[in-house]
């Protein structure tokens, strides 16, 4: 057997050539389909749908790097040129037909993958068969099932055409073999899983995960790594070698695919699942060094700390990841939601952080609920500071308010409101398209139930009903606006109620005595009741609001605090809020204390951000934490990091997101520190916060600083 | 009790092991022209042991989860001697790890108090030679070695520190001094590299900055100097 070699560096610089050789091109997919269209006119809807998806594969180039040990490239989604008029005409076709989008269930999606590999593409296509049997005389299955067959042999003819383009015996024994079987080796394995995700990624699929690859791939792992087929080392270099190719998007979209892999955890036995492929996914992850594969590890008490050490290596490096998630609190969130336990402990996330149940239930959708604008929708009686448009309800003249509980009681009206308008908005967008025609046959086919049943996965085929998580925004903001509202209107009255109004109306100018008040105030993140219980009481009065809908299917609304970066567009449409931000600039991040007010060093920051209820938040949430590298370095450092968590995880906090800090933060903390006032170089027997230093001194960190 | 600190310090890094919260005294008998903790001279305050012991309490299950615990710290906490045997008596009476951060540049402590009191001492050797030492930093030296030879003597745990000075102690001959002067004990060692982070400070305190323009060493110039100790046998500390 050949020693599997690393071509890591050889492929990124083969696919950056490849890239720079094209100047202009287009994607295909809308042509290709449409030409197949076109030619079914009157076929019934999902079969032609599936016609189109073959036409699609039959007709994309099937790219092979001369440095691929693993093949599937999104290269063949891409025609050179500009697109003319024969492709204008067909394009027509497709954008009649339709595709689902986010918010109808089209992609965030983590696969059976296990599934896939057990049965393989031909065990797949004898399911079909079955269930055509079993199916037969019900027409609206029969269709669907045969759209499948049509996609899956599409499937297996692509994966056949990629053995033809090589010459290599042994890279097209792997791609016939794969076409049909099972795969057998570790090579093999992987090689059907990302031959799944290129598909994916021509169906224009976005966050589709990898999921739980360190316990799918394990048994062929196993197998090989004890019968001497490969080494750890070589295993490794497979891995690299795939998870650089995700690089190609943003080569060829300028994006990053958000494409999540889910390490460690427990099996759905509920035992320790480290084993030596974690490592290996978690190394090669590291090594890459891209942004795109999106590592999460999941972090249960009885991982290892040796696991979570090396996790804490890589993030060291710069790369920012693994995420780092509490088991015992996310299979908590997910258990309330009345899945399975065995499902519950094999779930995955897909795209940032949202907890998904991998092949069992639709694609997951979510939106950004904006609780930090009701708060000035309160003030305003419904009405927007800023453009005067009416996007509320009339809670009551908050001059009359004589108590903070009555302030908190117009809020909390508003937030319900918000949320009924939310709720009316997502259960329709979710049923917006006709189930039984917009289907996703290869998908469904990669999911579990819905070939048996004859059901597509958003018709009624998955195991579980989809789920749709809301997006709270701002609780930083939220808990230090309600926090300077309580101690300066009604406690300390420094400021009176009309005052505030017109402070922030005008967005503090003229106001900075009552700014300065505001800002004084207590701020969430430095262990301060007066200011945490508002973070508590969003996390609660959210989770019980949402709680109460239903998507079309019976699906559940999770919350989530997570913005990704839509904290910054939510931020831009706010005007001015209590805690003395200023209108239009962002909102705090995700589930984090607002940036730099959290001053009082990692130990406050932890105890207050596992005040809230994290097992009611059941999509997942993101503290996003910043160390200068110097953290990093060391053994001595590193299980300092190690015990931090474990006691944020053992006081029930969610997530962690550590970043290292990069050459550009330091860079962008000299031009604005106002941004940046968390920041703290530590040495021995000293520590200052980065923007109060010199701008020599500064530039001193910055020149020890790796490029990110 | 009152307390004379200018700083108390969360999750602090190298002041020994584990997750440290660090107290600052204000107040050294030393001048070394490069601190970085000029504030210890003049921008203190006075924090009761109450509110002190409550900052410190905070991180209890920080320490315990990862085998740290508090270090004293300065300006030089044995120019306060009773304040800081008040403070490491109380810390020890929850049963949390001590340490002392000195430069032992203080005559004849009160060492059959302190050593029961202290987990681990943070030394500094900044020189081995005395009349340097006592142009420089304004410390005799064999004072100095007197308490170090003292707290070796009774088997306390120690970690030397070296600050790695520009134009002081970062020669070759001033090195194989401090060198040969180490050797002489079975310590480990950190190596505490100059930095100009305090520069801010003087500014803020209308102080002049002797080391202002002084650039740090360049990351292989200080590995060169580490490898010096090692080869010399010196262990490097895993703090």
């Amino acid at each position: 057997m050949a020693a599997v070699p690393n071509t890591t560096k050889a492929l990124k610089e083969e696919m950056i050539c490849r890239r720079k050789a094209t100047s202009r091109f287009f994607c295909n997919a809308a042509w290709y389909k449409g030409m197949s269209y076109a030619e079914h006119p009157t076929e019934e809807i999902p079969i032609a749908r599936a016609y189109a998806f073959q036409n699609m594969l039959t007709l994309g180039e099937k790219h092979i790097y001369a440095n691929d040990l693993i093949f599937g490239s999104i290269i063949g989604q891409y025609s050179d040129g500009i697109p003319d008029d024969d492709v204008r005409y067909y394009e027509n076709f497709s954008h009649i037909a339709g595709e689902r989008g986010w918010l109808q269930g089209c992609d965030h999606y983590a696969s059976a993958y296990d599934r896939l590999l057990q049965l393989g593409v031909g065990g797949i296509l004898a399911e079909i068969r079955d269930s055509l049997k079993k199916h037969s005389g019900d027409r609206e299955k029969e269709i669907f099932l045969t759209a499948c067959r049509i996609e899956m042999e599409a499937f297996r003819d692509w994966i056949i055409a990629h053995a033809e383009k090589t010459e290599d015996p042994e890279i097209q024994r792997i791609c016939r073999k794969v076409a049909v079987e099972p795969p057998a080796s570790f090579r093999e394995a992987l090689q059907l899983v990302w031959f799944a995700h290129t598909i994916y990624q021509w169906q224009g699929l976005y966050a589709m995960a990898l999921g739980r690859m360190d316990q799918y791939l394990y048994p062929y792992y196993r197998r090989d790594i004890d019968e001497g087929v490969l080494t750890d080392e070589e295993v490794q270099n497979l891995l690299e070698n795939t998870f650089i190719k995700i690089y190609e998007q943003r080569l060829w979209l300028d994006r990053d695919d958000v494409c999540n892999i889910c390490v460690a955890g427990v099996t759905p036995g509920g035992e320790n699942a480290v084993n030596g492929l974690t490592y290996a996914v978690l190394y090669a992850v590291g090594k890459c060094n891209i942004p795109g594969p999106n590592l999460s590890a999941r972090i249960h008490p009885d991982t290892p700390d040796h696991f979570l050490c090396e996790a804490l290596k890589v993030i060291g490096t710069g790369l920012g990841y693994p995420a780092l998630m509490n088991d015992e609190v996310n299979m908590k969130a997910l258990a309330s939601m009345g899945y399975d336990l065995r499902d519950v402990r094999n779930y995955c996330m897909v795209g940032c952080i949202e907890n998904f149940l991998p092949g069992l239930q639709p694609p997951w959708s979510d939106g950004r609920f904006d609780s930090a604008k009701m708060l000035e929708l309160t003030f305003g009686r419904g009405y927007d500071f800023r453009t005067g448009e009416r996007k509320g309800i009339d809670t009551g003249d908050p001059l009359t308010f004589e108590t903070m509980d009555d302030f908190m009681w117009a809020y909390e009206a508003q937030i319900k409101a918000g949320a009924e308008f939310y709720a009316f908005r997502i259960i329709r967008e979710n049923a917006r398209y006709n189930n039984r025609d917009y289907v996703n046959p290869f998908l469904s086919c990669l999911s579990v139930g819905c070939v048996e049943k004859g059901k597509d996965l958003c018709n009624g085929g998955s195991v579980y009903p989809a789920a749709h998580g809301a997006v709270i925004m701002g609780i930083g903001t939220i808990a230090d606006s309600l926090c300077a509202i309580e101690q300066c209107v009604y406690k300390e009255k420094s400021i009176s109620m009309e005052t505030l109004i017109a402070a922030l109306k005008a967005d503090f100018v003229g106001y900075e005595k009552e700014r300065d008040l505001l800002l004084a105030a207590p701020k969430y993140g430095n262990d301060c009741d007066d200011a945490d219980k508002y973070a508590v009481w969003l996390t609660d009065y959210t989770a019980d609001l949402f709680d109460q809908y239903r998507l079309e299917d019976g699906g559940r609304f999770y919350t989530a605090m997570a913005s990704n970066t839509s904290n910054i567009p939510a931020g831009r449409e706010c005007a001015a809020t209590p805690d003395g931000r200023k209108a239009g600039e962002p909102l705090s991040d995700a589930a984090s204390p607002t940036y730099g007010r959290d001053r009082r060093g990692p130990t406050y920051t932890v105890r207050s951000v596992t005040k809230p209820d994290y097992t009611r938040v059941a999509c997942g949430t993101v503290i996003n934490q910043k160390y200068s590298p110097s953290a990093f370095r060391g053994d001595a450092n590193i299980a300092r990091l190690c015990a931090l968590i474990r006691i944020y995880f053992a006081g029930g906090g969610q997530e962690m997101q550590i970043n290292s800090v990069s050459r550009e933060i330091l860079i962008d903390a000299m031009e604005h520190p106002e941004n940046h006032q968390d920041l703290v170089v530590r040495v021995s027997g000293f520590s200052a916060y980065y923007t109060k230093l010199e701008r020599e001194v500064q530039l001193d960190i910055l020149s020890r600083t790796e490029q990110g | 009790m009152e307390l004379n600190i200018f700083n108390i310090q969360h999750f602090c890094s190298g002041d020994g092991p584990g997750i440290r919260t660090t107290v600052f005294f204000g107040s050294c008998p030393l001048r070394c022209p490069w601190c970085h903790n000029p504030e210890c001279f003049s921008n203190t305050r006075t924090l009761s042991m109450e509110k002190v012991m409550e900052e410190l309490l905070h991180d209890k299950e920080f320490y315990d989860r990862s085998k740290g615990g508090v270090t004293i710290s300065g300006g030089e906490p044995l120019a306060r001697q009773e304040a800081c045997i008040a403070l490491l008596e109380q810390v020890r009476a929850h049963g949390i790890h001590t340490a002392l951060d000195t430069s032992l540049a203080v005559k004849d402590p009160d060492f059959s108090r302190l050593l029961p009191l202290t987990d681990l001492f943070l030394a500094d050797i900044k020189t081995a030679d005395p009349e340097a030492f006592c142009a420089v930093c304004g410390g005799e030296l064999q004072t100095v070695l007197d308490n170090l030879n003292f707290l070796t003597e009774k088997g306390a745990d120690v970690v030397l520190r070296v600050p790695l000075i520009p134009g002081f102690n970062t020669d070759d001959a001033s090195l194989e001094g401090i060198i040969s002067l180490i050797r002489q004990y079975p310590y480990p060692v950190t190596l505490l590299p100059f930095h100009r982070m305090g520069s801010g400070k003087y500014k803020e305190l209308g102080m002049k900055y002797a080391y202002a323009d002084t650039a740090p060493l360049s990351a292989r110039e200080v590995e060169q100097i580490s490898q010096c100790f090692r080869a010399a046998g010196i262990r490097e500390a895993a703090i």
